[in-house]
This record gives structure tokens, C-alpha cells and sequence, in this order.
């Protein structure tokens, strides 16, 4: 099939075309319309839009993680493996070879019965085959990388001990665990307070130096996308309506729904008079 | 230590609190029932006044109620239940010959409604589909339908039709009993088998749904790891829970699946022994079955904070 993930060149994720339906006859409704992106190596790409945009939905198929009954077209290639009409097999390499993903409540996603330590272990365990002792030891290291202090303490603990931006760091570190090419941030610090927001928005942008991660950070925080991503795409109701460099999509919005979103920023709201939603779009 | 050892002490002092206040109501419950013991000694033979009187006497019939009570109570802490009026023996030695058989019935029978219970209930879970609507059904008619209806069903079909088991009797030897108590084991569970099936089967529903799940299901887990290594750890809990509540309680359900199926355990003697009016062995059997059901209670309690990490007190552990 396609060939080995290190041969392919080009971006590590890449969506043309993606067309994603749901139910059938008069209750069809077409989630995703025609969705173009691509992130490489090194790149952090925001996906901004409010909820219900598609945002969340675009960024689950580099996974495989469709909702029951979706039909998909267009193409959705991780590492070159297309994704769209892949096989079960194909979704689970990778799943565990070549993607990771963060979300939104690390409380939720991590799971509260399993000791922190074994919870990012199970990564390599599971996956990789590895050995107690010697997933326990790159635990202690990936803990140490994600700026947990006292790692070996800390592997030891279970989930309802730390704070949510300590479990956030979890999730990245157990993210980080197979050595991922792409990570994929689902409204990863929406539930944190804006200085743990900050802190791991700098997490992230270190990992994309240190590992050359290619990541695709999921956001409804337009002003957020703009300080950390290098590329925006502003999604509306399933369909891409704006892209390109982060500053300039901050700066010089062409898109009414982008200025519409910029004008309901709190931040804005202050300088200027709101802008009444729901005028024409 | 201490943080362990404290909340132990006080259900232990509970569970002392429970048997006694039992022990009270067992007793005097008998002492209202109408009719008295020393008529069914008799049998309706005229026998003069002095026979009745030793007795009572023996019985202690005369004195008042409560000191009835502490001289029964004293003898049951010593292990002493009395003697039998029906089988003239005393009460604890009758119970020691009976309790293998009930033991062993129910030991079967808890196996039967885990093992059946938990993994249908998780398969319904996992496949939805036509298996959970087939599981649904079975296990409705199986929680609706009475054990003894079951019981004579079972005989009547693989007792009598077939004759693949044995309709009566406990047979002897360790195979040869698990084949006698097949059939009674299965009367016994079939119901407690249904309501753990759909307990396990709401649980891992809600588990499955969990967030921590779709995370494993991200890292690449195959299915089986995400059923059974991250949904069935939250999703047991419950099931734990509901279980330790359902076994104990299948000792009640003995008395019919004993009588029905002609074994002599512990259910069928205290049938035989309400039958005849035999105090001291209804007062030591409905003991014992309320004392395994609160201990049975206390392990549950006890192992809750070990299934649920969130539970456990802060700073208790480790």
C-alpha cells in the first residue's frame, strides 16, 4: 500500500477535499464541506470557528474518529496513509505510530482509576510491547520533559491529586509517548486559567522546535491562534472560509465571519462599540 | 495505620450493633408466633401435667421474656444454639452437617451469576446490536420469573426429558455433587445472573462512554484493551457492589431451591424447623443468614475505596 511513514515527504497532515455527511434522506445534514489543510513538521496550524463549526470534527478524522454512521469523502492523509475508507488496521498504525491527541478536560481523559505513571505507560505497553521497568524509566523522562517536577513522585499519584494543568502536561506527556510525528490539540487549554493557558501554549511550541512536531491546535480563542500559530484556518458551518499566515488573518480579516469572530472578543469590546450578531453574514 | 484501622473498628461495632439488635427481633418474633413448642413435642398424645412441666423446664418456657432472651443470647456467644426440639441434637451440630451443602449450592450458584452475568453484560455492552436486544429480553423474563417456577422448569426439562442431571439429592463426592447441584445452582442464579447482567451491561454503557476511553481508543489500544484494561475497571465498581448485596441474599432463596430440589442444607432445614415450630434452630439459621449478609456488606464496604482510587481517604493510603 503506501509506502513507510519516513519516506513520504511533504506535510505530515494533509485534508483535501473533505466532505463529511450524517443520516440519511430528509434527515441528512452535511457536517463538513469541502475542508482543505495541511500541517508539516515544525508547524503549528490553528483551526479556529465557534462551536459547531467542524472544528473538533476536522481535527477527530486524523484519527479516525468519525461519529457512527458518518459517511466521509475526500482525503485525509497522515504520514501519506490516507485515512478516508482506510480499514481498521490502517487507523490503529496510525493511531499508534504516527498521531496523538490532546483535549479539552485532561480530567476527563485521563483515567482516574490508573496511577499517572501507569496511565502514560500504557502508551508504550500497549502499543510497543515494552516492559514494565522500561516504560516506567521513559515515563520518568517524558514527565520531566512536559516540566512536571519531582517525575518519579509524581508517577506514583493518581489523577484526582493534581491540578488540571498538571494533567494537561500529562496528556502531552503521554501523547509524546510514541513518539508522535503530529499531535493534534483539541481546545487543549480552553478549561485552564490563562497563565496555565500560557504555560502550555510555550510547552507546545517547544515541542514543535525540540521534536519538530507537526501540531493542529483546535481553538474558538481566535486572539490565542494568533500569538502561537503560525497558520490560521477560520472555519464556519463545516466549510473553511478563510486561511493564511496567523498575523495576517489577525490583522487584515477578509472574511466577514473572521471580523465578526475578532469583534466578539472580549478584549475588543472594550476599544470599540460591539457589533450586534446576527447581521448579515 | 490508624487511618485504616478506625473506620474498621466502628463497622465492626456496627456489625455487632446489627446481630444484636437481629438476635432481639429473631427471638421475639418466635415468642409472638402463636402455638408453642412443647404441643408439637406431644403430637396431640395426652400426656400428664408433669411431662409438659419438665418441658417447659427445659426450655425455659416459665421464666419471663427477656431473661429467655439473655439466657439464649449467652449461650448462642459461646456457640451454643441449644438443642433441637425436632431432631433432639443440639442445634450447632445440626447446622455443621448442613452448611457444605449450602455452601457449596451458592458457591456454585456466585460463580455462575459473575461469570455469566459479567461477561454477557459486558458483551451486551460492547456489541450492542442484536445481542444486547436478546440479553435484554432473556435477562427480563429471567429477573420476572420466580426461582421455584425455574427450579421445576429445569427438573422437568433436564431431569425428567432429557435426564442429563440428577432431580433430587446432593450427591456424594466433589464431581459427582457439582453435578447433583447443577440444576439447583442454576434455579438459584438465574435471576441474580439477569440483574447482574443488566447491572454490568448500564455500567459498561457509561464507561465506554467515558472520555478516558476515547482517549485509549486515540493511543491505538485494540478493542479488547479498551473493554476490558480501561471501561471494565470504572465500569466494575458498581457491579462489585450490587454483587456482594445479591449472594449474600442467596442464602434466603435456598430455603425454596433446597426444598424443591430435596437437599438438605441449611434452606430446607429452616423450613423443616418453621414447619414444626423448632425455635432454636429457625432463631440460629435466620442468625447466621443475617450475619453472612452484613459481613458479606462490610467486605463490600471494605473494598470500595481499593476499586475506587477517589474514594480512599487523603493521606490514608500508602
Amino acid at each position: 500500500m503506501s509506502g513507510s511513514t519516513q519516506m513520504v515527504d511533504g506535510p505530515v497532515l494533509a485534508i483535501e477535499q473533505l466532505r463529511l455527511d450524517v443520516g440519511t434522506g430528509e434527515t441528512a445534514v452535511r457536517i463538513l464541506d469541502g475542508v482543505g489543510l495541511s500541517c508539516a513538521a515544525g508547524e503549528i496550524v490553528g483551526l479556529v470557528g465557534e462551536s459547531g463549526s467542524g472544528k473538533s470534527m476536522t481535527l477527530r478524522t486524523a484519527v479516525g474518529l468519525a461519529p457512527k454512521g458518518a459517511r466521509l469523502t475526500g482525503s485525509v492523509r497522515v504520514a501519506g496513509r490516507e485515512l478516508v475508507g482506510a480499514g481498521r488496521r490502517e487507523v490503529l498504525r496510525v493511531r499508534r505510530e504516527v498521531a496523538a491527541m490532546i483535549f479539552q478536560d485532561p480530567r476527563a481523559h485521563v483515567n482516574p482509576y490508573q496511577r499517572i505513571g501507569a496511565f502514560v505507560a500504557d502508551g508504550l505497553r500497549r502499543t510497543r510491547g515494552w516492559g514494565r521497568a522500561r516504560a516506567a524509566q521513559q515515563v520518568v523522562s517524558l514527565l520531566d520533559e512536559v516540566g512536571l517536577p519531582d517525575p518519579e513522585t509524581l508517577a506514583d499519584r493518581y489523577p484526582h491529586e493534581l491540578s488540571g494543568g498538571m494533567l494537561q502536561r500529562v496528556m502531552i506527556a503521554s501523547a509524546l509517548s510514541t513518539e508522535p510525528r503530529l499531535l493534534l490539540a483539541d481546545e487543549a487549554t480552553t478549561a485552564l486559567d490563562v497563565t496555565t493557558q500560557a504555560e502550555i501554549m510555550g510547552l507546545l511550541r517547544r515541542l514543535r522546535e525540540e521534536r519538530g512536531l507537526a501540531i493542529v491546535f483546535v481553538t474558538h480563542d481566535l486572539d490565542l491562534a494568533a500569538a502561537s500559530c503560525d497558520r490560521i484556518h477560520v472555519m464556519q458551518s463545516g466549510v473553511v472560509v478563510e486561511q493564511g499566515p496567523a498575523l495576517d488573518v489577525f490583522e487584515r480579516p477578509e472574511h466577514p465571519y473572521t471580523r465578526k469572530l475578532l469583534d466578539a472578543m472580549p478584549s475588543r469590546l472594550d476599544a470599540e462599540a460591539p457589533t450586534p450578531i446576527g447581521g448579515a453574514a | 495505620m490508624s487511618a485504616w484501622l478506625l473506620p474498621l473498628a466502628r463497622r465492626v461495632g456496627s456489625l455487632a450493633l446489627v446481630l444484636l439488635a437481629t438476635s432481639f427481633i429473631v427471638f421475639g418474633a418466635m415468642y409472638l408466633a402463636p402455638g408453642s413448642p412443647e404441643s408439637f413435642l406431644v403430637r396431640g398424645n395426652s400426656v400428664t401435667q408433669e411431662t409438659l412441666q419438665a418441658i417447659r423446664d427445659q426450655y425455659h418456657l416459665d421464666e419471663p421474656f427477656l431473661s429467655q432472651y439473655v439466657l439464649w443470647l449467652g449461650g448462642v456467644v459461646q456457640g451454643d444454639f441449644g438443642l433441637s426440639i425436632q431432631f433432639r441434637q443440639p442445634v450447632s451440630e445440626l447446622i455443621a452437617s448442613r452448611v457444605p451443602t449450602t455452601a457449596l449450592l451458592v458457591g456454585y450458584a456466585a460463580v455462575l451469576i459473575l461469570v455469566v452475568g459479567v461477561l454477557v453484560g459486558v458483551l451486551a455492552a460492547v456489541k450492542r446490536g442484536g445481542v444486547d436486544g436478546t440479553a435484554i429480553v432473556v435477562s427480563t423474563v429471567a429477573m420476572a420469573t420466580p426461582s421455584f417456577v425455574v427450579a421445576m422448569a429445569l427438573t422437568s426439562l433436564f431431569a425428567v426429558t432429557l435426564g442429563w442431571f440428577p432431580a433430587f439429592g446432593a450427591g456424594e463426592g466433589f464431581g459427582d455433587r457439582l453435578w447433583h447441584l447443577t440444576l439447583p445452582a442454576v434455579a438459584l442464579a438465574l435471576s441474580s445472573a439477569a440483574l447482574v447482567l443488566r447491572t454490568t451491561r448500564t455500567s459498561m454503557i457509561g464507561a465506554l462512554g467515558k472520555e478516558y476511553v476515547e482517549t485509549a481508543r486515540v493511543r491505538g489500544f485494540s478493542s479488547s484493551r479498551v473493554v476490558w484494561g480501561q471501561a471494565f475497571r470504572g465500569g466494575i465498581v458498581p457491579v462489585v457492589t450490587l454483587a456482594g448485596l445479591v449472594i449474600s441474599g442467596l442464602l434466603v432463596t435456598t430455603t425454596i431451591v433446597e426444598t424443591v430440589f430435596g437437599l438438605n442444607g441449611i434452606g430446607s432445614l429452616l423450613v423443616q424447623a418453621v414447619n414444626v415450630k423448632d425455635f432454636p434452630v429457625v432463631q440460629a439459621v435466620i442468625l447466621i443468614i443475617v450475619a453472612v449478609f452484613v459481613l458479606s456488606n462490610l467486605v463490600v464496604d471494605l473494598l470500595y475505596p481499593v476499586l475506587e482510587p477517589r474514594a480512599r481517604a487523603k493521606g490514608g493510603a500508602r
